[in-house]
């Protein structure tokens, strides 16, 4: 054989054995999925039940006006959570106010990150009135609510005189 | 002359043989996603408790297919469009699949991170291998929004 042709014999062999020698090439494959997660806000109050009747008695000494008289049977709970710099508060309104009564509310706020504002009046009907603010994202149970009924004049007796307290869970301003 | 074409037959039957052994392909499919709603349905008593922390996809929520001529093993990693720090997203397997190869491993819940974690492993082909997901760290204290991450699966040969 001519010495040109062998060495391109030679040259396409030692290609040859290039390549299967590049075989061993490790492969690999991917492949996505998503996965979406969709927090929801919640707000979710609840309170325990009715409180009991605030009976009003006779004072002890003629002349003066009955004494106060609270009530703190019941309890509020409530789950919240809300956006980044946001937050809530609870507020209490009354249908109707009772005659020669003011009556006042108290929602503590121990296990809360919220503020209470402590024994607050429902001054006139059907207007919402603050009584925890700056509720961020939390559940807690149990808060006690006092009522307090002040007597601010003598007025006619009435018995079962019922009116509506409203709470609700809103966002803060 | 006929001695050299001889030899020139035998180098192109030597080039064809190494380009026919070149075409090993391995692949994987992933087929389904996991979208999660959470509100006020999932607290676990109402006003006043927290939400439920875990939450587990179907088990077959993912399904994989791994097309292979040998040995492989399949790594997991998550990347983050929006995430909060404290969910978790672990992944297991909930099935072998069908296939003439072999599978084992990642039948136990694993977190998924941002780095590429051994999953499972096998050989040959494998069809319908079944994908569970599962969320944990969840509470009322995580903001509400709309939280998404990419899982990605990668097959190797080994």
């Amino acid at each position: 054989m001519k010495p040109q042709l062998k060495n391109v014999v030679l040259v396409v062999l030692i290609l040859g054995i290039a390549s299967l020698a590049s075989v061993a090439v490790a492969a690999t494959d991917n492949t996505n999925q998503n996965v979406t997660v969709t927090f929801s806000e919640i707000a979710e109050l609840a309170v325990s039940g009715d409180p009991g009747t605030l009976t009003i008695a006779a004072p002890a000494t003629p002349g003066d006006l009955p004494a106060d008289v609270t009530e703190n049977t019941t309890t509020m709970s409530w789950t919240c959570n809300v956006g980044a710099a946001a937050t809530r508060k609870i507020t209490g309104s009354i249908d109707a106010l009772f005659s020669g009564i003011k009556l006042y509310a108290n929602v503590t706020a121990a296990g809360s990150n919220g503020t209470s504002a402590g024994k607050t009046e429902f001054v006139a009907a059907a207007t919402d009135y603050d009584f925890i603010t700056g509720i961020t994202n939390e559940n807690v149970s149990a808060e006690t609510i006092t009522y307090t009924a002040e007597v601010t004049a003598m007025v006619a007796p009435y018995t079962d005189t019922t009116q509506i307290v409203t709470w609700t869970l809103t966002e803060d301003s | 002359m006929k001695k050299a074409l001889d030899y020139i037959i035998v180098a192109c039957l030597f080039i064809l043989l190494a380009a026919a052994t070149v075409t090993w392909a391995i692949s994987i499919n992933a087929t389904g996603q996991w979208d999660l709603t959470i509100d006020s349905s999932d607290l676990q008593a109402g006003p006043g408790s927290d939400l439920n922390p875990s939450y587990s996809s179907a088990v077959d929520q993912v399904i994989l297919d791994i097309i292979a001529a040998g040995n492989w093993g399949v790594d997991v990693n998550k990347s983050d469009s929006n995430w909060h720090s404290n969910l978790h997203l672990n992944v297991k397997r909930t099935s072998d699949g069908t296939g003439a190869g072999t599978i084992s491993g990642g039948s136990a819940y694993q977190e998924i991170t941002g780095t590429n974690q051994s999953l499972f492993s096998g050989s040959l082909d494998r069809n319908t291998i079944n994908i569970q997901l599962q969320l944990t760290g969840v509470s009322i204290t995580v903001p509400p929004d709309n939280y998404s991450t990419t899982v990605t699966y990668t097959v190797a040969d080994q």
